[in-house]
């Protein structure tokens, strides 16, 4: 009976822990989650500034949040085609989540021509490393915002003014923008690879 | 989905009555039709199926306590007859809505375990949804303070990852 109500007692201040514990031992019950069910919530957020701050909560979250299974994923080496989110180009991506855009790809094609954001790290000059990192790139036109993510090698120092770039696109084709902007970017960047993520959401 | 499997076999099915065995061990009753919106339920019925009395058949549920299945009971209920009738999605919204809006933190991450083992997905997303608003747009610490969880990154860690992304800290909701 005593201990029936100690562990009441307990549930009940475990109920206010969110402000006041900061046990090591505690465990939150939002980690009770499992992966699955944790990505899916992440896969609600839009990548700025929500899953970037998600992933700086804690390892676990960093891990998820950034996991490239929240992505669809553009690959042209990608052999296995049956892996969910990969795609060999960025047509047939693009189809595959015309769902989520509901819009035409044909469509899509001829009216993105809006603002597009760059958006990249800060070169480490005090470790002079080469540093791994995503560049973001954001694009906005009608009512959706796309981000399309290509991870990069930088080697020199950024004019800080391009951490945050926005400059116009023009009327370019959507695989344009991708090679617009990391032409651009190419000045200042060396690719790891050639593998882009993209995610879209209407815009607010 | 949901329609379909409620619809061909309500008016013969809504009389039936199943049991469910929750964790801590209470038995409680509930229709066979929505009974059939839960995988594990559901494939422990089909493969008992003959089985002539239905009302015989408890089926064991030990993931999921009591007071979180008779909330998800009521839910899935009124959510296939909902589902059953030509209704515009706006009512389905709202009542999602509804059922989500005061739920607890603590609650709400119960019921997304439970919707996740029992397969129930058009809760899951529901729900995670909701948990995914209720972190939007907030700062690192305010997420962690808000969920309690404990911050393991060292500083010299966390003050690279930040240096990797700064405008991605900008703009937040202040706490």
């Amino acid at each position: 009976m005593e201990d029936e109500e100690k562990i009441n007692s307990e549930r009940s201040t475990k109920r206010f822990k969110s402000k006041t514990m900061k046990n090591n031992s505690f465990i939150a019950p939002i980690n009770n989650l499992d992966d699955g069910c944790l990505m899916h919530v992440f896969s609600f957020l839009s990548p700025i500034p929500d899953r970037y701050n998600t992933a700086l909560v804690c390892h676990r979250w960093n891990y998820l949040a950034c996991h490239p299974r929240l992505w669809l994923r553009v690959d042209q080496s990608v052999k296995d085609l049956s892996e969910p989110g990969v795609f060999p180009d960025l047509k047939t991506a693009v189809s595959v989540a015309r769902f989520v855009m509901s819009v035409e790809v044909s469509f899509l094609m001829k009216q993105l021509s809006s603002v597009l954001e760059v958006r990249t790290g800060r070169y480490n000059k005090s470790s002079h490393k080469m540093n791994n990192c995503d560049v973001l790139l954001v694009a906005l036109f009608q009512d959706l915002v796309i981000y399309f993510k290509v991870e990069l090698f930088y080697t020199k120092p950024l004019p800080l003014d391009l951490v945050i770039q926005k400059y116009e696109v023009g009327s370019s084709k959507m695989t344009g923008i991708i090679s617009q902007a990391t032409k651009f970017a190419m000045q200042y960047f060396v690719f790891s690879n050639k593998i882009c993520y993209f995610y879209t959401k209407p815009q607010k | 989905m949901a329609s379909s499997s409620s619809s061909s076999s309500c008016s013969s099915s809504s009389e039936k009555k199943i049991t469910l065995k929750s964790s801590d061990g209470e038995a409680l009753n509930v229709e066979k039709n929505v009974a059939l919106e839960f995988e594990p339920a559901k494939g422990f019925l089909e493969d008992n199926s003959e089985e002539a009395d239905d009302e015989a058949i408890v089926v064991p549920l030990p993931n999921v306590s009591a007071a979180v299945l008779s909330e998800l009971i009521p839910y899935v209920k009124q959510r296939l007859e909902l589902s059953a009738k030509p209704v515009q999605k706006k009512l389905i919204k709202a009542f999602d809505d509804q059922f989500t809006r005061h739920l607890s933190d603590d609650k709400l991450g119960e019921l997304m375990l439970a919707a996740n083992y029992l397969g129930v997905n058009y809760l899951l997303d529901v729900l995670c949804d909701v948990t995914a608003d209720r972190i939007k747009n907030k700062s690192v610490e305010y997420v962690r303070e808000f969920l309690g969880i404990q911050n393991d990154f060292t500083p010299e860690e966390e003050a690279e990852l930040r240096a990797q992304c700064p405008w991605a800290f900008e703009g937040v909701d202040q706490d």
